[in-house]
Protein backbone atom coordinates (compact mmCIF):
# COMPACT_ATOMS: atom_id res chain seq x y z
CA UNK A 1 0.00 0.00 0.00
CA UNK A 2 2.94 2.60 0.95
CA UNK A 3 4.38 1.57 -2.67
CA UNK A 4 1.28 2.47 -4.31
CA UNK A 5 0.95 5.62 -2.42
CA UNK A 6 4.72 6.53 -3.15
CA UNK A 7 3.95 5.78 -6.62
CA UNK A 8 0.79 8.22 -6.46
CA UNK A 9 2.88 10.61 -5.29
CA UNK A 10 5.34 10.33 -7.72
CA UNK A 11 2.43 10.19 -10.37
CA UNK A 12 1.16 13.53 -9.28
CA UNK A 13 4.51 15.49 -9.19
CA UNK A 14 5.13 14.54 -12.75
CA UNK A 15 1.64 16.04 -13.59
CA UNK A 16 2.14 19.09 -12.09
CA UNK A 17 5.89 19.69 -13.84
CA UNK A 18 4.28 18.48 -17.02
CA UNK A 19 1.46 21.15 -16.81
CA UNK A 20 3.30 24.19 -15.46
CA UNK A 21 6.36 23.65 -17.53
CA UNK A 22 5.49 25.41 -21.12
CA UNK A 23 3.64 22.97 -23.25
CA UNK A 24 6.34 23.66 -26.54
CA UNK A 25 9.67 23.62 -24.99
CA UNK A 26 10.42 20.48 -26.94
CA UNK A 27 14.40 20.86 -27.78
CA UNK A 28 15.15 20.72 -31.39
CA UNK A 29 17.85 18.97 -32.10
CA UNK A 30 20.48 20.78 -34.80
CA UNK A 31 21.87 17.71 -36.20
CA UNK A 32 21.26 17.42 -39.65
CA UNK A 33 20.16 13.84 -41.16
CA UNK A 34 21.87 15.39 -44.61
CA UNK A 35 25.02 14.31 -44.06
CA UNK A 36 24.14 10.49 -45.12
CA UNK A 37 26.79 10.17 -47.47
CA UNK A 38 24.84 11.09 -50.54
CA UNK A 39 27.26 14.47 -51.08
CA UNK A 40 29.91 12.17 -51.88
CA UNK A 41 28.31 11.25 -55.39
CA UNK A 42 30.51 12.46 -58.31
CA UNK A 43 30.06 16.12 -59.10
CA UNK A 44 28.38 16.81 -62.49
CA UNK A 45 28.21 20.67 -62.56
CA UNK A 46 31.12 22.03 -63.35
CA UNK A 47 30.93 19.45 -66.69
CA UNK A 48 27.33 20.79 -67.07
CA UNK A 49 28.34 24.37 -66.96
CA UNK A 50 31.67 23.87 -69.12
CA UNK A 51 28.99 22.36 -71.94
CA UNK A 52 27.07 25.03 -71.89
CA UNK A 53 29.69 27.91 -72.16
CA UNK A 54 31.38 25.44 -75.14
CA UNK A 55 27.61 25.68 -76.99
CA UNK A 56 27.43 29.23 -76.20
CA UNK A 57 31.20 29.91 -77.39
CA UNK A 58 29.95 28.46 -80.38
CA UNK A 59 27.34 30.67 -81.34
CA UNK A 60 29.51 33.09 -83.06
CA UNK A 61 32.04 30.90 -84.19
CA UNK A 62 29.67 29.15 -86.47
CA UNK A 63 28.55 32.77 -88.75
CA UNK A 64 32.24 33.34 -88.33
CA UNK A 65 32.88 30.22 -90.31
CA UNK A 66 30.82 31.76 -93.10
CA UNK A 67 33.51 34.56 -93.67
CA UNK A 68 36.38 33.93 -92.36
CA UNK A 69 37.78 30.56 -94.37
CA UNK A 70 41.14 28.59 -93.52
CA UNK A 71 43.05 25.96 -91.76
CA UNK A 72 42.75 27.73 -88.13
CA UNK A 73 38.99 28.10 -89.33
CA UNK A 74 39.02 24.80 -90.10
CA UNK A 75 40.50 23.08 -86.68
CA UNK A 76 38.46 25.40 -84.33
CA UNK A 77 35.55 23.97 -85.99
CA UNK A 78 36.71 20.46 -85.97
CA UNK A 79 37.06 20.69 -82.18
CA UNK A 80 34.45 22.88 -81.18
CA UNK A 81 32.03 20.56 -83.23
CA UNK A 82 33.62 17.32 -82.04
CA UNK A 83 33.42 18.08 -78.42
CA UNK A 84 30.00 19.44 -78.67
CA UNK A 85 28.90 16.35 -80.68
CA UNK A 86 30.12 13.92 -78.36
CA UNK A 87 27.95 15.67 -75.40
CA UNK A 88 25.17 15.13 -77.55
CA UNK A 89 25.09 11.83 -78.58
CA UNK A 90 26.21 10.74 -75.01
CA UNK A 91 23.22 12.72 -73.71
CA UNK A 92 21.24 10.78 -76.03
CA UNK A 93 23.06 7.44 -75.54
CA UNK A 94 22.93 7.25 -71.73
CA UNK A 95 18.81 8.06 -72.17
CA UNK A 96 18.27 5.47 -74.31
CA UNK A 97 20.57 2.92 -74.39
CA UNK A 98 19.55 1.58 -70.89
CA UNK A 99 20.99 -1.81 -68.87
CA UNK A 100 17.61 -2.33 -68.15
CA UNK A 101 15.99 -1.73 -71.66
CA UNK A 102 18.68 -3.56 -73.92
CA UNK A 103 20.41 -5.34 -71.66
CA UNK A 104 23.94 -4.94 -69.36
CA UNK A 105 25.95 -6.20 -72.73
CA UNK A 106 24.26 -3.93 -74.92
CA UNK A 107 24.64 -0.84 -72.91
CA UNK A 108 28.13 -0.97 -72.34
CA UNK A 109 28.72 -1.77 -75.86
CA UNK A 110 26.46 1.60 -77.12
CA UNK A 111 28.54 3.70 -74.41
CA UNK A 112 31.65 2.40 -75.49
CA UNK A 113 30.56 3.18 -79.50
CA UNK A 114 30.15 6.62 -78.37
CA UNK A 115 33.52 7.08 -77.62
CA UNK A 116 34.37 4.98 -80.73
CA UNK A 117 31.92 7.59 -83.09
CA UNK A 118 33.78 10.62 -81.61
CA UNK A 119 37.34 9.18 -82.23
CA UNK A 120 36.03 8.30 -85.68
CA UNK A 121 34.40 12.09 -86.58
CA UNK A 122 37.77 13.94 -84.96
CA UNK A 123 39.67 11.42 -87.41
CA UNK A 124 37.46 12.17 -90.03
CA UNK A 125 37.50 15.53 -90.10
CA UNK A 126 41.58 15.86 -89.26
CA UNK A 127 42.08 14.04 -92.45
CA UNK A 128 39.63 15.72 -94.46
CA UNK A 129 41.70 19.38 -93.22
CA UNK A 130 44.71 18.01 -93.71
CA UNK A 131 44.49 15.90 -97.23
CA UNK A 132 41.64 17.57 -98.93
CA UNK A 133 40.09 21.41 -98.76
CA UNK A 134 38.99 21.45 -95.35
CA UNK A 135 35.70 22.57 -93.84
CA UNK A 136 34.85 25.67 -94.80
CA UNK A 137 36.38 25.39 -98.38
CA UNK A 138 34.12 22.72 -98.53
CA UNK A 139 30.53 24.53 -97.54
CA UNK A 140 32.36 27.25 -100.28
CA UNK A 141 31.78 24.58 -102.99
CA UNK A 142 28.52 23.53 -101.47
CA UNK A 143 27.41 27.23 -101.83
CA UNK A 144 29.10 28.03 -104.75
CA UNK A 145 26.87 25.40 -106.99
CA UNK B 1 -34.03 7.62 -36.50
CA UNK B 2 -33.45 9.41 -39.45
CA UNK B 3 -29.95 8.13 -40.18
CA UNK B 4 -31.36 4.64 -39.88
CA UNK B 5 -34.19 5.02 -42.31
CA UNK B 6 -31.48 6.89 -44.53
CA UNK B 7 -29.38 3.76 -44.37
CA UNK B 8 -32.40 1.96 -45.47
CA UNK B 9 -33.39 3.96 -48.71
CA UNK B 10 -29.27 3.44 -49.34
CA UNK B 11 -29.49 -0.43 -48.97
CA UNK B 12 -33.11 -0.24 -51.32
CA UNK B 13 -31.23 1.58 -54.11
CA UNK B 14 -28.44 -0.95 -53.49
CA UNK B 15 -30.33 -3.74 -53.96
CA UNK B 16 -32.46 -2.11 -56.83
CA UNK B 17 -28.83 -1.42 -58.63
CA UNK B 18 -27.57 -4.95 -58.16
CA UNK B 19 -31.30 -6.22 -59.64
CA UNK B 20 -30.52 -4.20 -62.53
CA UNK B 21 -27.00 -5.52 -63.03
CA UNK B 22 -28.13 -8.59 -62.87
CA UNK B 23 -30.57 -8.33 -65.60
CA UNK B 24 -28.25 -6.14 -67.51
CA UNK B 25 -25.29 -8.71 -67.88
CA UNK B 26 -27.25 -10.50 -69.67
CA UNK B 27 -27.59 -7.92 -72.35
CA UNK B 28 -24.90 -6.32 -72.09
CA UNK B 29 -24.86 -2.50 -71.79
CA UNK B 30 -27.96 -1.78 -73.43
CA UNK B 31 -27.35 1.23 -76.01
CA UNK B 32 -28.16 4.46 -74.95
CA UNK B 33 -29.97 6.48 -76.45
CA UNK B 34 -30.49 10.64 -76.12
CA UNK B 35 -29.04 13.84 -77.61
CA UNK B 36 -26.34 14.60 -75.92
CA UNK B 37 -24.05 10.29 -75.69
CA UNK B 38 -20.43 11.11 -74.82
CA UNK B 39 -17.68 7.60 -75.63
CA UNK B 40 -15.37 7.61 -72.75
CA UNK B 41 -12.99 4.99 -73.75
CA UNK B 42 -10.80 3.82 -71.03
CA UNK B 43 -7.86 1.80 -69.84
CA UNK B 44 -8.75 -1.86 -67.67
CA UNK B 45 -6.40 -3.81 -66.13
CA UNK B 46 -7.20 -6.32 -63.63
CA UNK B 47 -4.22 -7.90 -62.64
CA UNK B 48 -6.40 -10.54 -60.57
CA UNK B 49 -7.55 -12.26 -63.39
CA UNK B 50 -4.28 -14.46 -64.66
CA UNK B 51 -2.31 -13.87 -67.83
CA UNK B 52 -4.29 -10.69 -67.94
CA UNK B 53 -3.92 -8.15 -70.62
CA UNK B 54 -4.42 -4.42 -70.67
CA UNK B 55 -7.63 -3.35 -72.57
CA UNK B 56 -9.70 -0.40 -73.70
CA UNK B 57 -13.23 -0.62 -72.50
CA UNK B 58 -15.95 1.98 -73.98
CA UNK B 59 -18.76 3.17 -71.29
CA UNK B 60 -21.50 5.69 -73.34
CA UNK B 61 -22.49 8.76 -70.94
CA UNK B 62 -25.80 10.53 -71.34
CA UNK B 63 -23.91 14.00 -70.43
CA UNK B 64 -27.91 15.31 -69.41
CA UNK B 65 -27.81 12.96 -66.62
CA UNK B 66 -23.95 13.46 -65.21
CA UNK B 67 -21.74 15.99 -63.83
CA UNK B 68 -19.37 18.29 -65.98
CA UNK B 69 -15.93 16.88 -65.08
CA UNK B 70 -14.58 13.58 -65.86
CA UNK B 71 -14.52 12.87 -62.61
CA UNK B 72 -18.34 12.71 -62.00
CA UNK B 73 -18.15 10.28 -65.36
CA UNK B 74 -16.21 8.13 -63.89
CA UNK B 75 -18.04 8.00 -60.69
CA UNK B 76 -21.09 7.72 -62.66
CA UNK B 77 -19.84 4.70 -64.41
CA UNK B 78 -18.69 3.44 -61.39
CA UNK B 79 -21.97 3.69 -59.72
CA UNK B 80 -24.36 2.82 -62.35
CA UNK B 81 -22.41 0.45 -64.94
CA UNK B 82 -19.15 -1.15 -64.03
CA UNK B 83 -18.61 -1.10 -60.19
CA UNK B 84 -15.11 -2.47 -60.92
CA UNK B 85 -13.68 0.12 -62.59
CA UNK B 86 -10.64 1.44 -60.35
CA UNK B 87 -9.80 5.21 -59.73
CA UNK B 88 -8.23 7.06 -57.05
CA UNK B 89 -10.62 10.36 -56.06
CA UNK B 90 -10.73 12.22 -53.02
CA UNK B 91 -11.63 16.05 -52.04
CA UNK B 92 -13.29 16.43 -56.12
CA UNK B 93 -12.41 20.08 -56.51
CA UNK B 94 -8.60 20.17 -57.12
CA UNK B 95 -6.29 20.10 -54.07
CA UNK B 96 -5.86 16.34 -53.28
CA UNK B 97 -4.06 15.51 -56.57
CA UNK B 98 -5.35 11.42 -56.02
CA UNK B 99 -7.20 11.54 -58.97
CA UNK B 100 -4.33 12.79 -61.88
CA UNK B 101 -4.37 10.53 -65.06
CA UNK B 102 -4.49 10.87 -68.55
CA UNK B 103 -7.37 12.01 -70.46
CA UNK B 104 -7.41 12.81 -73.81
CA UNK B 105 -3.52 12.56 -73.88
CA UNK B 106 -2.83 15.10 -71.23
CA UNK B 107 -1.97 14.22 -67.55
CA UNK B 108 -4.31 16.79 -65.27
CA UNK B 109 -7.07 15.76 -62.75
CA UNK B 110 -10.05 13.93 -63.14
CA UNK B 111 -12.12 16.66 -61.20
CA UNK B 112 -11.22 19.74 -62.28
CA UNK B 113 -10.92 18.70 -66.32
CA UNK B 114 -14.19 19.52 -68.61
CA UNK B 115 -15.58 16.94 -70.16
CA UNK B 116 -15.14 17.76 -73.91
CA UNK B 117 -18.77 17.80 -75.36
CA UNK B 118 -18.28 17.13 -78.64
CA UNK B 119 -19.94 13.79 -78.46
CA UNK B 120 -18.99 12.74 -82.06
CA UNK B 121 -15.43 12.08 -80.57
CA UNK B 122 -14.70 9.47 -77.79
CA UNK B 123 -12.51 10.78 -74.72
CA UNK B 124 -9.87 8.50 -73.82
CA UNK B 125 -8.61 7.87 -70.32
CA UNK B 126 -5.65 6.44 -68.97
CA UNK B 127 -3.66 5.92 -66.20
CA UNK B 128 -0.49 8.09 -65.46
CA UNK B 129 1.79 7.77 -68.80
CA UNK B 130 5.17 4.98 -67.62
CA UNK B 131 4.44 4.26 -64.41
CA UNK B 132 3.01 0.63 -62.87
CA UNK B 133 -0.23 -0.15 -62.95
CA UNK B 134 -2.00 -1.19 -59.95
CA UNK B 135 -5.26 -1.76 -61.47
CA UNK B 136 -7.41 0.44 -64.08
CA UNK B 137 -6.20 3.76 -64.02
CA UNK B 138 -4.31 3.34 -60.29
CA UNK B 139 -0.80 4.03 -61.23
CA UNK B 140 1.69 2.80 -58.18
CA UNK B 141 3.27 6.31 -56.69
CA UNK B 142 5.87 4.29 -54.45
CA UNK B 143 9.13 5.40 -56.09
CA UNK B 144 7.61 8.86 -56.71
CA UNK B 145 6.96 8.86 -52.80
CA UNK B 146 10.11 7.65 -52.08
CA UNK B 147 12.24 10.03 -53.83
CA UNK B 148 10.12 12.94 -52.46
CA UNK B 149 10.94 11.50 -48.68
CA UNK B 150 15.21 11.46 -50.53
CA UNK B 151 14.85 15.58 -50.65
CA UNK B 152 14.35 15.66 -47.04
CA UNK B 153 11.25 18.08 -47.15
CA UNK B 154 11.47 19.59 -43.90
CA UNK B 155 13.41 22.56 -42.18
CA UNK B 156 16.25 21.79 -40.76
CA UNK B 157 18.65 24.21 -38.65
CA UNK B 158 22.13 24.58 -37.90
CA UNK B 159 21.24 26.37 -34.30
CA UNK B 160 19.10 24.64 -31.79
CA UNK B 161 15.87 26.00 -31.50
CA UNK B 162 12.76 25.51 -28.67
CA UNK B 163 9.58 25.57 -30.39
CA UNK B 164 7.22 27.99 -28.97
CA UNK B 165 10.04 30.25 -27.95
CA UNK B 166 9.91 32.40 -30.81
CA UNK B 167 8.82 32.49 -34.24
CA UNK B 168 11.18 31.58 -37.16
CA UNK B 169 11.08 34.94 -38.49
CA UNK B 170 10.68 35.10 -42.57
CA UNK B 171 10.11 38.87 -44.29
CA UNK B 172 7.79 39.33 -46.73
CA UNK B 173 9.75 39.39 -49.83
CA UNK B 174 11.52 35.76 -48.53
CA UNK B 175 7.98 34.36 -47.66
CA UNK B 176 7.43 35.52 -52.10
CA UNK B 177 10.20 33.25 -53.09
CA UNK B 178 7.97 29.94 -51.71
CA UNK B 179 4.66 31.37 -53.99
CA UNK B 180 4.65 28.94 -57.09
CA UNK B 181 6.59 26.53 -55.19
CA UNK B 182 4.75 25.72 -52.35
CA UNK B 183 1.10 25.30 -53.62
CA UNK B 184 2.13 21.91 -55.45
CA UNK B 185 -0.26 18.89 -54.47
CA UNK B 186 2.08 16.03 -55.46
CA UNK B 187 -0.06 14.70 -57.85
CA UNK B 188 2.75 13.43 -60.54
CA UNK B 189 1.22 14.74 -63.95
CA UNK B 190 4.43 16.37 -64.19
CA UNK B 191 7.21 14.01 -63.75
CA UNK B 192 4.80 11.59 -65.19
CA UNK B 193 5.01 13.88 -68.59
CA UNK B 194 8.74 13.96 -68.47
CA UNK B 195 10.39 11.51 -71.36
CA UNK B 196 13.43 12.56 -69.09
CA UNK B 197 11.48 10.68 -66.16
CA UNK B 198 10.00 8.03 -68.19
CA UNK B 199 13.79 6.58 -69.21
CA UNK B 200 15.61 7.23 -66.32
CA UNK B 201 13.14 7.75 -63.13
CA UNK B 202 15.84 5.50 -61.05
CA UNK B 203 18.22 8.08 -60.99
CA UNK B 204 16.55 11.47 -62.35
CA UNK B 205 14.09 12.79 -59.82
CA UNK B 206 11.65 14.64 -61.82
CA UNK B 207 10.27 17.34 -62.12
CA UNK B 208 7.39 17.60 -59.00
CA UNK B 209 10.13 16.64 -56.63
CA UNK B 210 13.30 19.04 -57.95
CA UNK B 211 10.91 21.68 -57.38
CA UNK B 212 9.82 20.67 -53.76
CA UNK B 213 13.65 19.98 -53.13
CA UNK B 214 14.07 23.73 -54.70
CA UNK B 215 11.29 24.93 -52.37
CA UNK B 216 13.16 23.82 -49.55
CA UNK B 217 16.84 24.63 -50.48
CA UNK B 218 15.11 28.39 -51.03
CA UNK B 219 13.73 28.88 -47.82
CA UNK B 220 15.43 31.26 -45.85
CA UNK B 221 15.09 29.43 -43.03
CA UNK B 222 16.40 26.73 -43.71
CA UNK B 223 20.22 26.32 -43.00
CA UNK B 224 21.28 23.26 -45.37
CA UNK B 225 21.15 24.84 -48.99
CA UNK B 226 24.54 23.61 -50.17
CA UNK B 227 23.79 19.94 -48.63
CA UNK B 228 20.62 19.46 -50.34
CA UNK B 229 22.09 20.96 -53.52
CA UNK B 230 25.27 18.88 -53.36
CA UNK B 231 22.98 15.54 -52.76
CA UNK B 232 21.60 16.43 -56.33
CA UNK B 233 25.06 17.62 -58.00
CA UNK B 234 24.96 13.96 -59.78
CA UNK B 235 24.68 13.71 -63.62
CA UNK B 236 21.12 12.82 -62.88
CA UNK B 237 19.53 13.69 -60.11
CA UNK B 238 18.84 17.47 -61.32
CA UNK B 239 20.93 17.72 -64.85
CA UNK B 240 19.16 15.21 -66.48
CA UNK B 241 16.42 17.57 -67.33
CA UNK B 242 16.35 18.36 -70.97
CA UNK B 243 14.25 21.47 -70.71
CA UNK B 244 11.22 19.74 -72.27
CA UNK B 245 8.85 21.97 -70.40
CA UNK B 246 6.24 19.20 -70.78
CA UNK B 247 6.45 19.49 -66.83
CA UNK B 248 5.27 23.35 -67.31
CA UNK B 249 2.32 22.60 -69.76
CA UNK B 250 1.01 19.61 -68.20
CA UNK B 251 0.96 21.38 -64.75
CA UNK B 252 -2.91 21.30 -63.55
CA UNK B 253 -2.18 24.22 -60.82
CA UNK B 254 -0.67 25.93 -63.42
CA UNK B 255 2.51 26.23 -61.39
CA UNK B 256 6.23 26.37 -63.30
CA UNK B 257 8.24 22.96 -62.38
CA UNK B 258 11.08 24.01 -65.20
CA UNK B 259 11.97 27.27 -63.73
CA UNK B 260 12.47 25.57 -60.38
CA UNK B 261 14.88 23.25 -62.17
CA UNK B 262 16.27 25.77 -64.23
CA UNK B 263 17.05 27.71 -60.18
CA UNK B 264 18.37 24.59 -58.95
CA UNK B 265 21.11 24.29 -62.20
CA UNK B 266 21.94 27.76 -61.83
CA UNK B 267 23.03 27.54 -57.82
CA UNK B 268 24.94 24.19 -58.82
CA UNK B 269 26.35 25.32 -61.01
CA UNK B 270 27.12 28.68 -59.11
CA UNK B 271 25.62 31.27 -61.76
CA UNK B 272 23.21 32.22 -58.76
CA UNK B 273 23.28 31.75 -54.86
CA UNK B 274 20.86 31.66 -51.97
CA UNK B 275 20.26 34.91 -50.57
CA UNK B 276 21.82 35.16 -46.81
CA UNK B 277 18.49 35.19 -44.65
CA UNK B 278 17.15 39.14 -43.54
CA UNK B 279 18.31 39.26 -39.98
CA UNK B 280 14.97 38.91 -37.45
CA UNK B 281 13.98 42.39 -36.40
CA UNK B 282 12.80 40.40 -32.37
Amino acid sequence: MAASLRHMAHFHKALLVSRSAPRLSTIVRATSTLNDGASKVPDHSMHFKLERLWAVGMLPILPASYFIHGPVMDAVLTVALTLHIHWGIHGVVYDYARPYVIGEAAAKAAHVGVYIITGLLLAGLLHFNTNDVGITKAFELVFSL
Amino acid sequence: MLARSALLVQSAELAANAARAASGAAAAQPKKTGNRIKTFEIYRFNPEAPGAKPTIQKFDVDLDQCGTMILDALIKIKNEVDPTLTFRRSCREGICGSCAMNIGGQNTLACICKIDSDTSKSTKIYPLPHMFVVKDLVPDMNLFYAQYASIQPWIQKKTPLTLGEKQMHQSVAERDRLDGLYECILCACCSTSCPSYWWNADKYLGPAVLMQAYRWVIDSRDDYATERLHRMHDSFSAFKCHTIMNCTKTCPKHLNPAKAIGEIKSLLTGFKSKPAAEPSAF
